[in-house]
């Protein structure tokens, strides 16, 4: 099941929704918690996948034992070891099973994999480093722990928050109308952004880069709506966990940012799965060290690390060293250098070196890559424009517009800034403002469900 | 004397001064003003929202209800830990949508506000035929490309639009023996599953070269609604420009009856 399953959507959590509320106690909402998740990954599959729900006691017992023994650093240490080495068998057997192809008694079908494994994974071993840290005690409840590692919330696309962060809301939380109509309102943008939004670009992109025609256009335009895609997905999704979240009574941050030209490739970076991003810097210590070679070494090993957490593939361990070696530069010289250029120029830096970079994760080979690099400068192609590319984009011109004002944060801060100013105008324009944001929050609402539905049937 | 019927305690305007307001006071009765007036519109905004999913979910569920635990559906601890069960339930749930005709027809009609040139039961908004979710163009080796002849004078080119709105390329190559080659290069037709036949006639010929051409093809293939064909020149006329734009398929007229 995912998030944008009808009978998910329409049928378990509007259920699972009006169970939680009819107790106010954590413990009662928690269970609640629980089996709606255990429901929501067993479904359509074997059970027993939820059997790696089990996993977390490791996680627990390495925490307790990690926390009884604070003095004894080395037996920490390699506790902790102990504990990142499961949680990557577990990741590797289970979220990156492809690897395993060949291997027969470690294949497993498609549809017995379970669903957001590396975030799951993530998860136990954050706990156990929190306690290594010293930022959180070992949970006495194991039932708490299970439902920081088991909730369907942030499974599919974070946010990564660490136990330490969560355990006050998992024990007490209180819920109110401002939590319940902002979830409502990010559940919405969210699945608008997934069902409406991203399969716009993912059209370009097939028209531009899948195509028989290689065009420049289309190299371009299609590489730009690959990045979008993926972006709208993740954000979506994302939004979609944060809903369910406030909903459930349970504030995450955010795991995206907007993308700002003043803080270069770096943010650029930190803009997309911003909690896994952080999470990875802070176990490889990159903002704690001062030595800039060891930081550039630091955030070379940080880069391949997220790459390969994303993909188990030599092109994604490629473009995570390669994006990794940009943001080392940036630290050392680069970022100071271009502080005082215009913002145009650094959205133009930004624009390039996203393509170049995070193009190769588009391609199988070197052949291909190269070809594209070349097809964006207009060597070795016919053509400027396609027509299906055109017609992809002309077709889908006011989303495309919207989705514009989404992701170019200047864009998106004045439209907001004007919609503020307006509503503050006056009592009327303040109700006008709000009743227009509930009308378009609706639409939303009932054209994604309509979108669902017709391409459920189709 | 003195009326005392019409006594007035405040004989001047103004003498007895009415305490000023807090500040503090007006200050939390304004915050309190604007926490009700955003906790009357959050209201409605939950209300909506919550309606919308409510009606959705129930309108969902007795629709795809009906058939939604079948017969051969049976939930046991076998079925269900399986996984069948509840497979068996999402396909019987997906496949039996309410009004998925009028479901279809609603978001044409929105999505005409997607976007420039959207028709209803567009063909085109689907995944275009000329894509393939599998092929990467990029990473798929050249075709070999045929020997080009430096020499261009020797190219002929010629482009044919048939009555059925196919493009057939010809060119002839004339080799340094004089001997003439002609290779059907190309087969561009615009793919339009409404049109059954066209009756009009585009036809464009263009020579590249300076002398007369010793031998020109040209040739008109009735093709029975062949899906569309990406054109793959093998020649490369040097001396031939190419266009900034990727040239609109010729769309045929209505077939006259």
């Amino acid at each position: 099941m995912v998030y944008s399953d009808l009978i998910f959507l329409l049928g378990l959590f509007p259920i699972a929704a009006i169970l939680s509320f009819l107790d106010r106690s954590a413990e009662y909402k928690n269970l609640i918690l629980i089996l709606t998740s255990v429901l929501f990954f067993s479904w359509g599959r074997p059970f027993a996948v939820c059997l790696i729900f089990l996993s977390c006691i490791f996680d627990w017992l390495i925490g307790m034992a990690v926390s009884k023994n604070v003095e004894r650093r080395v037996l920490c240490t390699l506790l902790l070891i102990l504990d990142a080495l499961f949680n990557i068998a577990l990741f590797l057997v289970f979220g990156h099973n492809y690897l395993f192809d060949s291997i027969k008694d470690l294949s497993f079908e498609s549809t017995v994999l379970p669903l957001g494994m590396g975030y799951y994974c993530v998860r136990g071993f954050s706990y156990v480093f929190d306690i290594y840290k010293g930022r959180a005690e070992y949970e006495r409840n194991i039932l708490c722990l299970l439902t920081y590692m088991v909730s369907f919330h942030f499974m599919m696309a974070g946010p990564h928050i660490s136990y330490s962060k969560l355990e006050p809301s998992i024990r007490n939380r209180e819920m109110d109308g401002r939590k319940l109509n902002d979830g409502f309102v990010s559940l919405v943008l969210g699945l608008g952004k997934v069902v409406i939004l991203a399969p716009v670009f993912e059209r370009i992109k097939l028209s531009g880069l899948n195509g028989h025609e290689i065009t420049t256009l289309g190299c371009w335009l299609g590489m730009m709506s690959f990045f979008a895609e993926g972006y709208f997905i993740l954000t979506g999704l994302s939004d979609m966990a944060k809903g369910f979240g406030l909903i459930n009574g349970f504030e995450y941050p955010s795991n995206y940012t907007d993308i700002e030209a003043d803080n270069l490739f770096t943010g650029l970076v930190r803009s997309f799965n911003t909690t896994i991003v952080d999470f990875f810097s802070d176990v490889f210590a990159c903002r704690r060290v001062n030595n800039p070679i060891l930081k550039a070494l630091l955030i070379l090993l940080c880069g391949a690390a997220i790459s390969m957490w994303y993909e188990a593939k030599v092109t994604f361990l490629i473009v995570g060293l390669a994006a990794a070696l940009l943001i080392a530069i940036e630290k050392l010289f680069l970022g100071k250098a271009m502080l005082k250029l215009p913002a145009a120029v650094k959205y133009l830096y930004l624009v390039i070196t996203a393509m170049v970079i995070f193009g190769g994760l588009y391609f199988d080979s070197l052949y291909g890559y190269k070809k594209w690099l070349l097809a964006l400068v207009n060597v070795n192609t016919k053509y400027m424009l396609s027509v299906s590319v055109k017609d992809g984009v002309m077709k889908n011109l006011t989303l495309i517009i919207i989705a514009f004002f989404i992701v170019f944060a200047p864009a998106k801060k004045f439209v907001l800034g004007l919609w503020k100013d307006l509503s503050r105008r006056s009592r009327r324009f303040y109700g006008f403002t709000k009743i227009t944001q509930t009308v378009l929050t609706a639409f939303i609402f009932v054209l994604s469900i309509i979108t669902l539905a017709v391409q459920t049937t189709a | 004397m003195k009326d005392f019927k019409n006594f007035s305690i405040v004989e001047e305007e103004g003498e007895y001064e009415a305490p000023k307001e807090c500040e503090l006071a007006e200050l939390a009765s304004q915050k309190l003003e604007k926490d009700n007036t955003e906790a009357h519109y959050r209201f409605i905004n939950i209300l909506t929202l919550t309606l919308i999913l409510i009606f959705a979910s129930i309108l969902f569920l007795t629709v795809s209800g009906s058939d939604i635990v079948d017969n051969n559906n049976v939930l046991n601890w076998k079925s269900f830990s399986s996984g069948d069960y509840t497979r068996s339930l999402k396909r019987s749930y997906d496949s039996d949508l309410p009004f998925p005709e009028e479901m279809k027809m609603l978001e044409e009609r929105l999505s005409l506000i997607y976007g420039i040139g959207n028709k209803v039961s567009d063909p085109v908004k689907e995944i275009d035929e000329f894509t393939d979710t599998q092929h990467n163009s990029f990473d798929q080796p050249d075709e070999p490309e045929p020997e080009t002849n430096n020499n261009d004078e020797k190219v002929v080119t010629s482009v044919v639009t048939d009555e059925m709105g196919i493009t057939v390329t010809t060119e002839a190559e004339k080799d340094d023996d004089g001997k003439v080659t002609t290779t059907t290069t190309a087969i561009d037709r615009p793919y339009d599953e409404d049109e059954d036949s066209t009756t009009s006639t585009t036809t464009t010929a263009t020579t590249t070269n300076t002398d007369p051409p010793e031998f020109t093809v040209t040739e008109t293939y009735p093709v029975e609604q062949p899906g569309p064909t990406t054109t793959t020149t093998t020649t490369t006329a040097e001396t031939t420009t190419p266009t900034e734009t990727e040239p609109e398929p010729v769309i045929p007229d209505e077939p006259e009856e």
